[in-house]
Parts: C-alpha cells; sequence; structure tokens
C-alpha cells in the first residue's frame, strides 16, 4: 500500500471514530424520537436500539481499522525519514487541473440540479451540458450537438413516451 | 393453462421489443471501458417507471445480460477487459485479434454467453421453485440469519480489506435506517424532512453511488485519456462455423457452464471467479496447455461460458430468499421493491405466473442476444471508438432525471448528488461498493425480521443459536468474515518463515 493511501486510511478511521461517538451520543438521542407506545420496547430493543448496535459497531471498525493503520503510517514516515525523500515536487497547471477536476464537474452537476429544480429540464441541459464538455476538454463540436440531441430525446422519451412529468 | 399465461406474458411484442432495447444498451454500456454491469442496470432503473413490472424486469435483466457478454467485447479488441468478469478473456481474446482472428474471438465469446446464459436459466428454472418450497419453512430468525450471511458473503468476497468492507456494510445498515421504523413508526434521521419519511430512497442512492459518482472518477481519466489511447484492433469477419465450435468445444462449454452454475449460486461471488476458475480446470484438462495465453480459443469458451452462467443462478437466492446475490442483483432487488414486488418464498405461489415468466423470459433473452450478436457484432464493435468525454453529460442527464421521477420531487436529485460524492470518496480509497449496497437493501428486512425474532422468544437472544438452519446461517456468516482474515494472518507468517530460512 502506498503511502499515500495509509495517510488517506488514516484520516478516514479517524473521522469515523469521532463520527460514531457522535452518532451515538449526538445524533441518535436527538434525531430517534421515540413514541410514548413503542411496544418493542418490552423486549428490550426500541426504535433507538439497531441504529446504537450500528454505531457501537462502527465504533470498534473505526479503532481497529485505526490500530491496524496508525503503525503503518509511522512505519512509512521512518522509512521516508532515512531514504530523505524530497516533500513534493512542483506541481504544473495541467496536474492541477486535473487534480480539481472532479470538484469542478461536481459543481456543474449541482448548478444542473439547482437549475433543473427551478427552470426546468431543458434550460438546464442547455447552460450545464456545454459546460461539463468544456471542463472534459471537448474539442469537437459534434460533441456538443450530440449532447443536446440526447437530451432532447431523454426529455421526449420520458414525458411522451413513459408519460412522466419532467419540470 | 398456467404455461399458456406464462408465454403469453413473455410473447407480447411490448415484451419482445423491450428484451432487444435493454439487451443492445446493455451490450453498448459493457463496451464502453469503465462502465460495468452494475452501472448498466442502475441506469435502467428510470426507465422501468411507466412499466409494467414484468416489462421493467426484463429490461433490467436485458441490461445485466448485454453488459455481461459486452465486457467482452473490449477485452478482445482493446485488451481491456469490461468488466472484472472478463479479465480472463483477455489472456487470449487479445492475441487472437492481435493474430488477425478478432471476428472468431468474438464469435466464441458470443456462443460462450448464449451457451453458459441458457444452461444458468434452465439451472435457475430447475432449482428456484425448489429452494423456495423448502424456505416455505423459514421463520424470522431464520430470515435474519440470511439477510447476514449475504452482508458476510459481500464483505468477505469483496477482497482486500475486510475493514472497510464492514464499515460499508455498517454505513448502508445506517442508511437503511432513515425514516418511519416498520416495527412501531419511531421516526429516525428525517432531520424535520418530511421526504425522508419512506426512508432514502434506494434508486436515487444507486444512481449517485454508481452512475453519477462515475463521472467525477472518469473525469480525470478522460483528460488523461485524450492525451494519448491505443487504438482498436479492427474487427475481421469470423471463419467459424457453429458446428465447429461445438464439434471440437463442448467439453470446455459444458464444464465452464457448470462451474459458473454452481458458483453463481453461492452469493455476492459475481462472475469473476468461476472464470478463473473455469479457464484454469480448461488449462489443465487441455491436451495443449501451452497454447492459453496465446490466443487459444477454449480459454475464451471457457471465461465467457463460466462468467455468463452466473447471470441467472445469481437469481436464486433473490427470487426465492429475497436475498441479493451481488451489486447488480442488488440493484435489481431495489427494482422490485419500487415495483411493490416482495421477492421470498411466497413469490412462487402468490405470483407464480410473474416469476416463471421472468425465468422463462430469460431464455428469450439469451437468444436475442445470440441475434443480436451474430447480426450487430461489427457496428458494436466500432463502439469502442466512441470518446467517452460524449457520455459523461448524458449519464448526468440521465442521472438526475431518473432521481426526480422516483416520486417527482428534486429532493431526491439532492440524494441523487450527496451519494455521488460519497461514492467518488468511496471508490478514491478502496472501499468496496457491493457490502454497502447489499446491506442497503436488507437493512430493514433484516432488522424487522431481528425484532419479531426476539418478540417471539421475548428478548431472547438464543432463538438464532438454538433453530438449526439459523444458526448454521450464522456460522457460516461468522466463517465467510474470518476466514480471509485467518488465511491472510497464516499466509503472511509462512511468507516470513520461508524468508527467515532463505536468509
Amino acid at each position: 500500500m502506498d503511502s499515500k493511501m495509509i495517510n488517506r486510511d488514516l484520516v478516514t478511521y479517524s473521522a469515523l471514530w469521532f463520527g460514531s461517538l457522535f452518532l451515538y451520543f449526538w445524533v441518535i438521542p436527538n434525531h430517534v424520537i421515540l413514541r410514548a407506545f413503542a411496544w418493542t420496547a418490552d423486549i428490550g430493543f426500541d426504535g433507538r436500539t439497531f441504529p446504537q448496535i450500528l454505531a457501537v459497531c462502527l465504533f470498534i471498525v473505526a479503532t481497529l481499522g485505526l490500530v491496524k493503520t496508525v503503525p503503518l503510517v509511522l512505519k512509512a514516515r521512518k522509512a521516508k525519514r532515512e531514504s530523505g525523500a524530497e516533500t513534493g515536487a512542483a506541481k504544473n497547471t495541467d496536474d492541477l487541473y486535473t487534480q480539481v477536476l472532479p470538484l469542478l464537474v461536481f459543481l456543474a452537476c449541482v448548478l444542473f440540479v439547482v437549475l433543473f429544480s427551478t427552470v426546468g429540464f431543458l434550460i438546464a441541459a442547455a447552460v450545464a451540458t456545454p459546460i461539463i464538455l468544456v471542463l472534459l476538454k471537448a474539442n469537437k463540436w459534434y460533441y456538443y450537438v450530440i449532447a443536446y440531441a440526447f437530451a432532447g430525446v431523454l426529455y421526449l422519451v420520458f414525458t411522451q413516451l413513459l408519460r412522466v412529468p419532467i419540470p | 393453462m398456467e404455461l399458456a399465461s406464462i408465454f403469453g406474458t413473455i410473447f407480447t411484442l411490448q415484451n419482445l421489443f423491450i428484451m432487444n432495447v435493454g439487451l443492445f444498451a446493455g451490450i453498448l454500456i459493457g463496451v464502453l471501458p469503465g462502465l460495468n454491469v452494475v452501472f448498466a442496470v442502475a441506469i435502467m432503473l428510470p426507465f422501468t417507471f411507466g412499466m409494467e413490472s414484468i416489462t421493467g424486469m426484463y429490461l433490467m435483466l436485458a441490461s445485466y445480460i448485454g453488459a455481461i457478454y459486452g465486457g467482452a467485447i473490449p477485452s478482445i479488441l482493446l485488451n481491456t477487459p469490461g468488466n472484472p468478469a472478463n479479465v480472463m478473456t483477455v489472456f487470449d481474446g487479445s492475441p487472437m485479434a492481435r493474430g488477425g482472428r478478432a471476428g472468431d474471438a468474438l464469435k466464441l465469446s458470443l456462443v460462450g454467453s448464449v451457451v453458459g446464459g441458457l444452461i444458468s436459466s434452465a439451472a435457475l428454472l430447475a432449482f428456484a421453485p425448489m429452494l423456495a418450497s423448502v424456505a416455505l419453512a423459514f421463520g424470522s430468525p431464520e430470515f435474519f440469519a440470511l439477510s447476514i450471511f449475504g452482508m458476510c458473503a459481500a464483505i468477505g468476497l469483496a477482497g482486500g480489506n475486510i475493514l472497510k468492507g464492514l464499515v460499508m456494510a455498517i454505513f448502508g445498515l445506517l442508511v437503511s435506517t432513515v425514516g418511519m421504523d416498520a416495527i412501531d413508526g419511531t421516526q429516525r434521521f428525517m432531520f424535520g424532512s418530511p421526504h425522508l419519511l419512506s426512508g432514502v430512497r434506494t434508486v436515487a442512492v444507486m444512481l449517485g453511488m454508481f452512475a453519477l459518482s462515475e463521472v467525477f472518477v472518469q473525469s480525470r481519466q478522460i483528460v488523461n485519456i485524450s492525451k494519448g489511447n491505443a487504438a482498436p484492433v479492427e474487427y475481421q469477419k469470423s471463419t467459424l462455423t457453429l458446428r465447429h465450435i461445438f464439434k471440437n468445444h463442448w467439453r470446455t462449454l459444458l464444464r465452464s457452464s457448470g462451474i459458473g452454475v454452481v458458483i453463481g449460486t453461492i452469493p455476492s461471488v459475481g462472475g469473476s471467479v468461476p472464470s478463473m476458475i473455469a479457464y484454469d480446470r480448461a488449462k489443465r484438462t487441455s491436451k495443449n496447455p501451452d497454447e492459453y495465453g496465446k490466443g487459444c480459443p477454449d480459454g475464451v469458451l471457457a471465461s465467457e461460458s463460466a462468467n455468463s452462467a452466473t447471470s441467472s443462478t445469481t437469481l436464486v437466492p433473490l427470487l426465492t430468499l429475497g436475498i441479493p446475490g451481488d451489486a447488480a442483483v442488488a440493484v435489481l432487488l431495489g427494482a422490485f421493491a419500487m415495483q411493490n414486488i416482495i421477492p421470498g418464498p411466497e413469490l412462487f405461489t402468490r405470483d407464480g405466473i410473474w416469476v416463471f415468466s421472468l425465468m422463462g423470459g430469460l431464455f428469450v433473452l439469451n437468444i436475442f442476444l445470440f441475434l443480436q450478436g451474430t447480426f450487430f457484432i461489427k457496428a458494436i464493435a466500432n463502439v469502442t471508438r466512441v470518446p467517452q468525454v460524449i457520455l459523461m453529460p448524458c449519464i448526468v442527464m440521465l442521472a438526475t432525471v431518473g432521481s426526480f421521477t422516483i416520486a417527482n420531487t428534486t429532493f431526491d436529485a439532492m440524494i441523487l448528488l450527496g451519494f455521488a460524492v460519497v461514492g467518488y470518496f468511496m471508490k478514491a480509497n478502496g472501499f468496496p461498493f457491493p457490502p454497502f449496497i447489499i446491506a442497503m437493501v436488507l437493512g430493514a428486512f433484516l432488522e424487522t425480521n431481528l425484532r419479531r425474532s426476539l418478540i417471539l422468544s421475548e428478548g431472547s437472544y438464543a432463538i438464532f443459536f438454538t433453530r438449526p438452519i439459523s444458526a448454521a446461517f450464522l456460522i457460516i456468516s461468522a466463517f465467510s468474515i474470518l476466514y480471509p482474515i485467518i488465511s491472510t494472518i497464516l499466509r503472511k507468517r509462512k511468507e516470513a518463515a520461508a524468508k527467515e530460512a532463505k536468509s
């Protein structure tokens, strides 16, 4: 396993460890509202019990994950110190763009969903589709035509063929 | 009379048309590297909303079968497996194609897929009713234990990290608790939103995790690939006849299909394991084992017939017990729920015609697969040249519209976005999806049966261990989780001992 992945695992298991405590002590008591008459309470298993069991399981698994990952992180850091590895080469603009691309595509998807909810599918598709294609460096004009044609066909299939109303 | 009703259900013009549409779409998705079987099934879900339940199921199953076969095409022409189950096809399919026999390799993969699929369908038809009649005697403790088994098998077989599999299963179960609980109506994790009263909609979650997250993952690859991509091998017409294939390779076809059928019934195994075993068996029993890996027709047939032979038998645990066999079948379970169909042993007595029409339809689907593969193979092979960049906005639109149409609310589109982000981070950090999706679809069923069992036993957990079937499933579940851990520890110790002995 590479050191980047080990560090990521450490962060993930730490987040899950704190998350499980947060879930058990704050989320479940405040967001699982027990009814005055919960007849399965007689057997000691009400609506909160199952989520509580899951929170405990998550805590155990996260702890095991930390126990497994921490020594690996220490070992990787020690190896890095001993080898005197460089602290990271400078990234060029292309690399940086590739790194943030998923985030940019996500934001374009958010824009599509917001427009879809407010002004409807066709306008959302007209605006967000070229943005996604530009972000992905689509350089042929007919890619845009195909995407618009797909949007039109999708709209017709749902509204006319399947009789599902789309805003 | 019933047989006439079953045939009447299958052979309507609409159903036959939908089967072909689903197959074609499934093959196209399978051909595109990076888009897998689960994606194909998940993306088809929105189209089933306006359809009758059996028609919708045919569409889903057709895309499932089509995508399994479609994955063989890039394995042969691009030297890149379309699905994990097609990895073994690369070893002989690609050398055949590069040696000027692309058409032969594609024909062998088609025949292997169809024969595997037909044998698998026959096995489903033979065994499912038998298992369902046995399962009629199951009670809540047995169903609880079975649900645990389904999840544990998914965790144990997800490969790599058991802890990550466990995290995903717990996460899936937590998502399943959102909304009003089925036993005493407790409102859970609704955060004041009435949209969550009936829980998080499975379809929105699946479209987010399997479809939309793929756009984020692939975006980086698309930008990098556009800098230089390997050209696919040109299509060449096949010179093999069906007679030649059956006459010379019938042993490989039957043996590999048998392996796929048997292994396919085990929850969460998927198509990769039977494909590897069948390939290995074919090589071991061959008179010319040296030919394997250099373009041996038996290698392609073994891999493809074994992975396709799991296609119908993975439905055995789903239809008879309500336990999904793998992630793609878990999406099918989501479609069942959407159509208000509750799989399980009662399905065979309550909706016999429906379930037998579904199973019978699988035969027809495999015949259509053969016809499409024979007549459109050249056109399908050209799909490997479609730039993936075009697909990305199409996936975004389809996933968003699909999530909206579940309940005509844009709230589900927000859920879609949220789970797409979760899916992206899970993929980036190596968390396996099958345990999540199986736990999520089984969550409510598992909790309900757990609580019903405790009501029956007046709060005693001993009920799960005093009933033999339930106890057996729980023991197997523990074994399926512990076995990979123990075998890894033993292997590491062995390696360390060997290292010490060397030094």
